[in-house]
């Protein structure tokens, strides 16, 4: 069941005040549909990023950014990048 | 058979399903520890000021200056108590957005009260928001202005403190950017 669902913990931030420094959470890995407002966990580079998606920007490409805009930048993420689907916090 | 039926017979809700979950991940943070995923100023911008916080402890004397003086109104006393909470928090907020992305190693082994005064800078704007304190509201000021000091030194950057041009008639410390 791991497999499908993994487990994170927030470093930083950028996605105040919904997820603080520290938080842990769930993430769906396994069959999700993605829509602007959903929060993510995607990979770039050698890190996992936890951002929400702001807009659907082309066919699996998505605009996220942080909910803390006075921490926070955008980036582009394409579908391959995304490791899943914010469940909950635990 | 037989535990497909008793499964189907439990009342199992989407709320003992998560319930569940989080169990099993707790459970299993036991042997090993979950990954990180980072929420970090992403750029990173480099851009920190401790001004805000200055500017929310200053709102902070101010709004505690004016229940004081305005005990019988109470919708404005409700104003009052709102924004006294809101900016206690907002300095708390600025405070550890500074300490935790910006504030080195490097900088604390500079200044090693760095993390003893933002500890005390937490507990201060909590004692701000619990009372009606003023001397609370006044050490809170005080704290920050000492942290704001120690955070343009880290930049090279000399400071003065003067008094603001607030109502709180309070000193503040300004960088000395040419």
């Amino acid at each position: 069941m791991m497999e499908f669902i993994r487990r994170f913990r927030v470093q930083g931030h950028s996605m105040s005040p919904s997820f603080s420094n520290g938080d842990r959470i769930l993430v769906n890995s396994f069959m999700y549909k993605l829509n602007p407002g959903d929060v993510i966990v995607f990979r770039n580079g050698r890190k996992d990023y936890l951002k929400r998606i702001k807009k659907i920007v082309g066919r699996n490409r998505f605009l996220a950014e942080g909910d803390n805009h006075a921490h926070t930048g955008s980036w582009q993420v394409s579908r391959s990048q995304i490791k899943g689907k914010y469940l909950m916090k635990y | 058979m037989e535990n497909v039926f008793i499964f189907r017979q439990l009342p199992v809700t989407g709320v003992m399903q998560m319930n569940f979950l989080k169990a099993v991940a707790g459970f299993t943070n036991r042997f090993s520890q979950p990954g990180a995923v980072n929420a970090h100023c992403d750029i990173p911008c480099g851009i920190y000021d401790p001004h805000g916080a200055q500017v929310a402890a200053h709102s902070v004397i101010r709004m505690t200056q004016l229940i004081q003086e305005n005990k019988d109104d109470h919708h404005a006393l409700a104003r009052y108590v709102k924004v006294k909470e809101e900016h206690a928090e907002l300095c708390k907020h600025e405070i550890r957005i500074i300490w935790g992305d910006y504030v080195k190693p490097e900088h604390a082994e500079k200044h090693p009260e760095i993390h003893e005064l933002a500890w005390k800078i937490m507990k201060q704007a909590s004692a701000a928001r619990q009372n009606i304190d003023l001397k609370a509201a006044e050490e809170l000021l005080e704290s920050v202005n000492r942290f704001a000091e120690i955070f343009w030194e880290t930049k090279g950057i000399s400071t003065r403190r003067a008094k603001a041009p607030y109502p709180t008639e309070r000193e503040m410390v300004y960088p000395e950017v040419k």
